[in-house]
């Protein structure tokens, strides 16, 4: 059983990584190297799920031949860096000494990131691995605001969608399993639709959600673009929340990012 | 997993509030009790402790006012024994980037008990999670006894640590803003700790053991950052440390007096001692008898 991390492009990347832990994943369009989710199970055409459709295709395909596996942006990468590369020097200082959530990185450093993950060697990886199989879940950036004042703040256009999500996340959820202590809308979440979890746990979240949202974009056909990757990534800190209740000891992380968008 | 947990518990805490028995991880380190060494905060005679790591896995420290909210029960027998903790549990993951959780002296009881009461099958559920792990520390963000121990010895940090960094250990190490000296680390880890830190605080002679608790926080935290940039994949479990909120009254026989002679920078500070106990002296463990 495996570790596998997809970065999730929309758009043909110029370059691609294959690896037994790294693999890059595109949505709605096939390029040489790259898997791509216009094959088995998908939900490649609705596009307002953005990086849902990628995690979509994982979770009704790939999920089962892995214990654990995760999800990163075409743009932002986890700082995985199990043999300290150079590369890596500063973004890693800011992250152990100054507590940093994401670090920015020069679009130009790119290519170079992924040649790195690229190479390394099968000992490198085992290593990795087994760093990220010692958490449970792990995910990036959270926020510690009231979600559902967040998501109207942020989408005041979708504040009424919002309530029906809410309100329908609500009632399915305990169809899906039992809940105890921790109500939705959560204080807080973690963003970016960015998180590597055991996959049992993935899985339970994708079946938690996903019925959800498909409902409503199938109910909604104006809703905004985008709109239920926004409200995905909200309903991630309540799920993490309602596990934690249960099991307390789980090992639960904020991990750093990497973010390719500077200039030079 | 071979895994010790001590708290640091001062002799007059113990004599007034009596010490469940020690079970599992979990022990009492009292100084002048029993047979472990007087070990004081991580000072004092510290012979005792690399050998204590050697015969571990994981080791920790942690304050008797402070103890990490280590919590491995299931939920069904936590609601039906320690009713007040599924609450404390629900903050806990409400709040889990909080360096620390205030809460009230009935909870901290109810959760010293459920600590006490821990079985086989919780005592195998948290050898299991300690064995994916490096390190467990509290969240990076600074309390407030740590915010104001920096306001009142930060001015002594520069020369202590320039003293510091005559060990090799500590020559290059970049400084850290704030740690505490509550810590499980993996024994390796421990190891490489314990003689620069010892070393480092026995240059602090009569210096009050606040602002030993201060520094020593601060070079662990300087020790932890190293070994994360060495280690970039290093595993770390972040558990907030619990303090009760309680307005302490002095205890009986607390004399003002004696209270300022064993804490001088108290007196030096032009503080009055009931008022400083009060505040904050309880839960920095203070000497007062």
């Amino acid at each position: 059983m495996g570790v596998t991390i997809f970065a999730c492009h929309h758009a043909a990347p110029e370059t691609t990584t294959d690896t037994p832990l790294f693999r890059t994943l595109l949505s709605g369009i096939a390029a040489a190297g790259a898997l791509t989710d216009l094959q088995g199970e998908n939900i490649a055409g609705r596009a307002r799920f953005c990086e849902m459709r990628h995690q979509y295709f994982v979770w009704r395909n790939l999920a089962h031949g892995l214990d654990h596996l995760g999800f990163e942006h075409y743009r932002r990468a986890f700082l995985i860096d199990p043999d300290a590369h150079p590369l890596l020097a500063t973004a890693r200082q800011h992250c152990t000494r100054g507590g940093a959530s994401h670090i920015a990185m020069p679009v130009s450093a790119l290519p170079a990131h992924q040649a790195m993950r690229q190479s390394f060697t099968a000992e490198v990886t085992e290593a990795a691995r087994r760093a990220l199989r010692a958490h449970d879940i792990l995910f990036a950036e959270a926020i510690h605001a009231p979600v559902e004042a967040q998501f109207k703040a942020n989408h005041p256009e979708a504040a009424a969608l919002w309530d029906i999500f809410a309100q329908r996340l609500d009632a399915h959820w305990g169809l899906v399993f039992p809940r105890r202590h921790v109500s939705f809308p959560a204080e807080w979440s973690g963003y970016r639709n960015m998180v590597v979890m055991r996959s049992e746990f993935f899985c339970e979240y994708m079946a938690l959600i996903m019925p959800v949202l498909l409902a409503m974009d199938d109910e909604f056909p104006q809703a905004p673009p985008r709109m239920w990757g926004h409200m995905s990534e909200r309903a991630l800190g309540a799920y993490i929340m309602q596990k934690r209740m249960e099991q307390p000891l789980l090992r639960v992380r904020q991990w750093p990012y990497l973010v390719f968008n500077q200039p030079g | 997993m071979r895994a010790l947990l001590l708290t640091r518990t001062p002799l007059e805490v113990a004599l007034r509030q009596g010490l469940a028995p020690s079970r599992g991880m979990f022990r009492w380190l009292v100084p002048g009790i029993g047979d472990m060494p007087a070990l004081g905060l991580l000072g004092g005679d510290t012979t005792r402790l690399p050998s204590l790591a050697d015969d571990q896995e994981m080791i920790g420290l942690e304050d008797h006012a402070r103890p990490f909210f280590i919590d491995p029960m299931r939920l069904p027998r936590l609601e039906a024994e320690f009713p007040l903790l599924p609450a404390l549990r629900a903050r806990a993951v409400r709040d889990w980037h909080h360096g620390t959780l205030p809460v009230s002296s009935t909870v901290m009881a109810q959760y010293r008990a459920m600590r006490a009461a821990l079985g086989a099958a919780e005592d195998a559920a948290l050898a299991h999670w300690l064995a994916g792990l490096d390190a467990v520390l509290p969240p990076p963000l600074p309390g407030l006894a740590q915010q104001r121990d920096g306001v009142e010895y930060g001015h002594a940090w520069p020369a202590f640590l320039a003293m510091a960094r005559q060990d090799p250990h500590w020559a290059t190490m970049p400084e850290a803003d704030a740690g505490s000296t509550s810590f499980i680390l993996r024994s390796t880890i421990f190891l490489r700790l314990a003689r620069p830190l010892a070393d480092a605080l026995a240059r602090l002679p009569g210096a009050p053991a606040a602002m030993q608790q201060c520094f020593a926080a601060r070079l662990v935290a300087m020790h932890l950052r190293h070994e994360a940039e060495r280690n970039p994949l290093l595993r770390i479990a972040e558990v907030p440390l619990l303090v009760e909120t309680r307005d302490a009254a002095p205890p009986p026989g607390f004399d003002t007096a004696r209270y300022l002679e064993l804490n001088p920078d108290v007196a030096r500070a032009g503080m009055d001692a009931q008022s400083h106990w009060r505040a904050c002296g309880w839960q920095e463990d203070r000497a007062w008898a």
